[in-house]
């Protein structure tokens, strides 16, 4: 991309839009995307298990931490970074999402298979 | 003409190998395994030959009861699998499907393991709970089955966020709209806004039947002596009259989608807790019954 001053933002090979760990966290990449997918966060804070949340009461629980939760366990020097869903990708077993979905409804289509599939749920309303 | 009407059947069937419900993941894959362990259990119980009679404390009742102690671990380590997003290639898809399939066996291996012997005790209390726990898991995949099309139908293509948005549209133009009502016009008006029209509790939200809900009384009033006259009234009652329609109507959307969530996870807070309490119990089920050898 044009405004990333270090091109940390890169077209993967299955199209899926990669930002690798040079981002400097400028936040042009946020400001400049017409789907607005792009976050700017700090990593978050490592989370107690979940045995000792259950026995122990001990961290925020299971699912993602609350902003207040977050921000008051995350070093402040730590600069923010843009993230984004990139399939992730270089993650051994494909999307997350698919994998921990329970019931089947997350799954992936390749892009020419999307088309087609949003076309027939269009007909089918 | 036959090759356009040919393509959505196509697309049809492709969708729907793609989007497989965990009901029928891998050709119903755990279903199977699930009716031969209780066909096979079931067979067990009516060869085995036991003295003096069937009961937990033979062999073959202790091999059932073994088995049942090893699934009930098993299918509570689903709540421990679904949070603990490692790598590699696995599905919580899978894992959901046998913990249904199995989870309805085990009604089967538990109660051939009691031998039909119940009574006011511990183990019975350990088996009481499970039987709780598989009826609110039953209760899940109903509505895991039938409710997510009708979520899907009464959004109407729109985000909840998009539903409470439109509600706040109609409300800021019903107050101005009824800016030149006479005093008691505005105060019904002016109530059925005040109201939080979401709060009244778990009954009501499950039901989808709000009672004193202020904007419908305020339309009953309001729009009462509109029959039959409508062109006889001054435009300004008219079109507070309209927006209240449209207010319920909106208020009925959100309502709906409330009532379809919650009906979506009001088992969970039985399943779950009802779970941690069977676990405990069983730990006592089978502490007592070595205890007591």
């Amino acid at each position: 991309m044009a405004d990333c001053p270090p091109n940390a933002i890169k077209r993967g090979a299955d199209g899926e839009v990669v930002i690798d760990e040079t981002c400097i966290g400028c936040g042009n990449c946020q400001r400049n995307c017409p789907y607005g997918v792009i976050r700017m966060d700090a990593k978050p804070p490592p989370k107690a298990s979940l045995f000792s949340w259950l026995l122990f009461g001990a961290g925020p629980g299971p699912g993602e931490a609350s902003y207040a939760w977050r921000k008051k366990h995350t070093d402040p020097e730590q600069a923010k970074v843009a993230i984004k869903c990139d399939m992730c990708s270089g993650i051994e077993g494909g999307p997350a999402c698919v994998r921990a979905c329970p019931t089947g409804a997350a799954i992936r289509v390749s892009p020419e298979k999307f088309l087609s599939v949003a076309r027939l749920a269009e007909k089918t309303d | 003409m036959a090759s356009v009407s040919d393509a959505p059947s196509h697309a049809e069937r492709r969708r729907a190998t793609e989007h497989e419900s965990f009901l029928a993941h891998k050709g119903m894959r755990w279903l199977k395994i699930a009716i031969g362990l209780s066909v096979a259990a079931i067979l067990g119980y009516a060869f085995a030959d036991v003295e003096p009679r069937p009961n937990g404390g033979t062999w073959y009742g202790y091999t059932l009861g073994t088995i049942g102690a090893l699934l009930i671990v098993w299918l509570a380590l689903l709540g421990v699998r679904k949070r603990a997003m490692t790598e590699g290639r696995w599905s919580l898809k899978a894992w959901t499907s046998a913990h249904v399939y199995l989870g309805l066996a085990l009604l089967v291996i538990a109660t051939l393991h009691t031998g039909f012997q119940l009574g006011w005790n511990v183990h019975t209390l350990a088996y009481g709970l499970m039987v709780l726990v598989i009826l609110s898991g039953i209760y899940g995949i109903t509505v895991y089955a039938l409710l997510p099309q009708r979520l899907s139908s009464n959004r109407r293509e729109m985000t909840k966020g998009q539903m409470l948005e439109s509600l706040a549209a109609i409300d800021r133009q019903l107050e101005q709209a009824a800016q030149p009502l006479a005093r008691d016009d505005a105060d019904l008006v002016i109530d059925a806004l005040d109201q939080d029209p979401f709060a009244p509790g778990l009954i009501a939200r499950l039901t989808g039947n709000y009672r004193h809900c202020r904007t419908e009384r305020a339309l009953d009033a309001l729009a009462g002596p509109m029959d039959g006259r409508a062109a006889t009234l001054d435009p300004a009652h008219e079109r507070v009259v309209v927006l209240l329609r449209k207010r319920d109507g909106q208020l009925e959307q959100i309502r709906r989608h409330l009532q379809l969530r919650a009906m979506l996870e009001v088992w969970l807070y039985i399943h779950v807790p009802m779970t941690i309490a069977l676990l405990a119990a069983l730990t006592a089920h089978i502490v007592s019954v070595f205890y007591y050898w």
